[in-house]
């Protein structure tokens, strides 16, 4: 029972990693725009096409797994600087536009890749580790080791990085920020990189352990965002704890609840939340909701 | 130095700031007055390239027409805006405030350093505050820090929005002495937006009372502290 209830942890956890990947894409674009980037889900399943793709035109899977979350940033910039900077002065305009990217998004995924659910394949495919009898996937390691990269990166980034610091100062007082010589449209499209490279990256490690199609944005982003959502939308790198809390939660519900009803607990912990502590419970105290 | 040539400033059909001229000298202390809703937080906000959104006329400053430049540009040539009601990052360390002034000039390390240095001699108290969180700041400590942050990236011209509101005497007389100490020593020229029209008039050089948009009255501020017109129109006369 103990050994079922630790697998039942780690791969919570691994799961949860990923949720959290997306959630810090979720509150970084918060912090610089104060909107919420309803496309965040997308951008994860495109980076993971895009990977799948790259594999199929024979790139090695580490080239592929890079290279697809660069090209997807790419991608997001030029919309950005094409469809978004006007409208990223305005908070509730702004998440009108991500849903409706979200839409552009999700049907060029199905045009160009299908219905049908598809897979990363990995190197590292069947290959377990056995720590003191318990099984854990080269996959599942690599997927835990991203995303505390990721929180360790963006905590030096927020704390210490001038560009982190400016992006603070830009979601907290914009108009003080431009009189102090910032240039809001440079951190909210520098955001809206880090969204999508941080999504995408999460898409590329999720791929090869779990199959994905072109509407699996959806869920990916609505866990994400319970994620952020439950760390505190102020505190970006925190998320990364709050997808590993939901994930494992989640994974824990299945021993008492059919596993069907798994997908409702990141809707539960959103309402919770927002019901109980809507700054979030890891934040610093600040509530700050679109 | 800061030259203003017949600025017209609206939201929607409402014209806020009619027919505007204005010129400010180096070192010069030009005082804004005038009731509510008389346009002078409007002409702030256009002189640091805020919104109104659709504003006619021209804003000269160096020879150098800025008339369509936004507010982070109009900052790099030397132009610093203090907005009404809006002083710090709350969220911000006082430390980090500091930086953000002093943006511009990040890979200036040494020069950043020696203006945060020069900032924190005028505002000592900030030095024991570097740490905290700005919003825990006092209302005086907050203002210290926003005239802090402006000066850092050492303008030329700083404008201010009502910079006393809602502080006590003694810490508005501190700023104010600060302020003129910048003038004197440093060549600092500043347009001050206040309500407090004797404390204006005392600090100041010249003076404008602006009522709806409009100039009415103006002239040397010395001139302009026994004009009875000044005290009708504030009491409403």
């Amino acid at each position: 029972m103990i050994e079922t209830l630790i697998q039942l942890l780690i791969s919570g956890a691994v799961l949860g990693s990923i949720y959290g990947l997306i959630g810090v894409g979720f509150s970084v674009v918060h912090t610089a725009t104060g909107a919420i980037n309803f496309a965040q889900g997308e951008f994860a399943v495109l980076g993971a096409f895009l990977a799948i793709s790259l594999t199929g035109a024979d790139l090695p899977h580490f080239f592929a797994v890079i290279i697809s979350p660069i090209v997807l940033t790419l991608f997001v910039v030029l919309l950005f600087r094409i469809f978004l900077t006007r409208v990223a002065d305005d908070a509730l305009y702004l998440v009108v536009a991500t849903i409706a990217l979200s839409l552009m998004l999700k049907t060029l995924l199905l045009y160009f890749w299908g219905r049908e659910p598809i897979g990363l394949s990995s190197p590292f495919q069947g290959k377990t580790l056995n720590i003191a009898g318990l099984m854990l996937g080269y996959d599942q390691l690599l997927i835990i080791a991203g995303a505390l990269i990721a929180y360790i990166f963006l905590l030096f980034f927020f704390s210490k990085h001038p560009a982190g610091k400016a992006m603070k100062a830009v979601v907290e007082e914009k108009e003080i920020a431009m009189a102090s010589g910032l240039n809001p449209a440079l951190y909210q499209g520098v955001a809206f990189a880090f969204g999508s490279l941080l999504g995408a990256f999460a898409g590329c490690l999720v791929a090869p352990v779990s199959m994905l199609s072109y509407n699996s944005g959806g869920l990916l982003g609505l866990k994400g965002f319970a994620s952020a959502i439950f760390a505190g939308l102020d505190r970006p790198e925190r998320a990364v704890f709050g997808g590993i809390i939901l994930g494992v939660i989640e994974s824990l519900v299945v021993l008492f609840v059919p596993s069907g009803f798994k997908d409702v607990v990141a809707l539960i912990v959103l309402l919770i939340v927002l019901t109980l502590k809507p700054e979030g419970f890891l934040s610093g105290g600040r509530k700050r909701l679109a | 130095m800061l030259e203003i040539k017949g600025l017209n400033a609206y939201y929607g059909h409402i014209k806020a700031v009619k027919d505007f001229s204005l010129r400010v000298k180096k070192g010069e202390i030009i005082a804004i007055l005038g009731p509510n809703g008389a346009g002078k937080t409007t002409l702030i906000r256009s002189i640091g390239g805020f919104s109104p959104p659709y504003t006619e006329g021209e804003i000269i400053f160096n020879g150098k027409n800025i008339t369509r430049l936004k507010p982070f540009e109009r900052l790099g040539l030397g132009i610093a805006v203090l907005l009404e009601g809006k002083r710090v990052f709350p969220g911000l360390s006082v430390a980090d405030n500091l930086f953000i002034g002093g943006y511009t000039l990040r890979r200036r390390k040494k020069e950043l350093k020696e203006n945060i240095e020069s900032v924190l001699e005028l505002f000592p108290v900030l030095r024991e505050r570097l740490n905290k969180r700005a919003s825990v700041l006092s209302g005086g400590e907050q203002q210290m820090l926003a005239i802090a942050r402006a000066l850092i990236s050492s303008p030329e011209i700083l404008c201010l929005d009502e910079p006393s509101f809602g502080l006590g005497p003694k810490v508005v007389e501190a700023i104010f002495k600060t302020l003129d100490y910048l003038r004197k020593e440093r060549g600092l020229s500043i347009v001050l937006v206040e309500q407090d029209a004797a404390l204006a008039l005392k600090f100041s050089d010249y003076s404008i009372l602006m009522v709806s948009g409009s100039k009415k009255i103006e002239g040397r501020s010395k001139e302009l502290i026994n004009d009875k017109r000044l005290l009708n129109i504030y009491l409403g006369g």
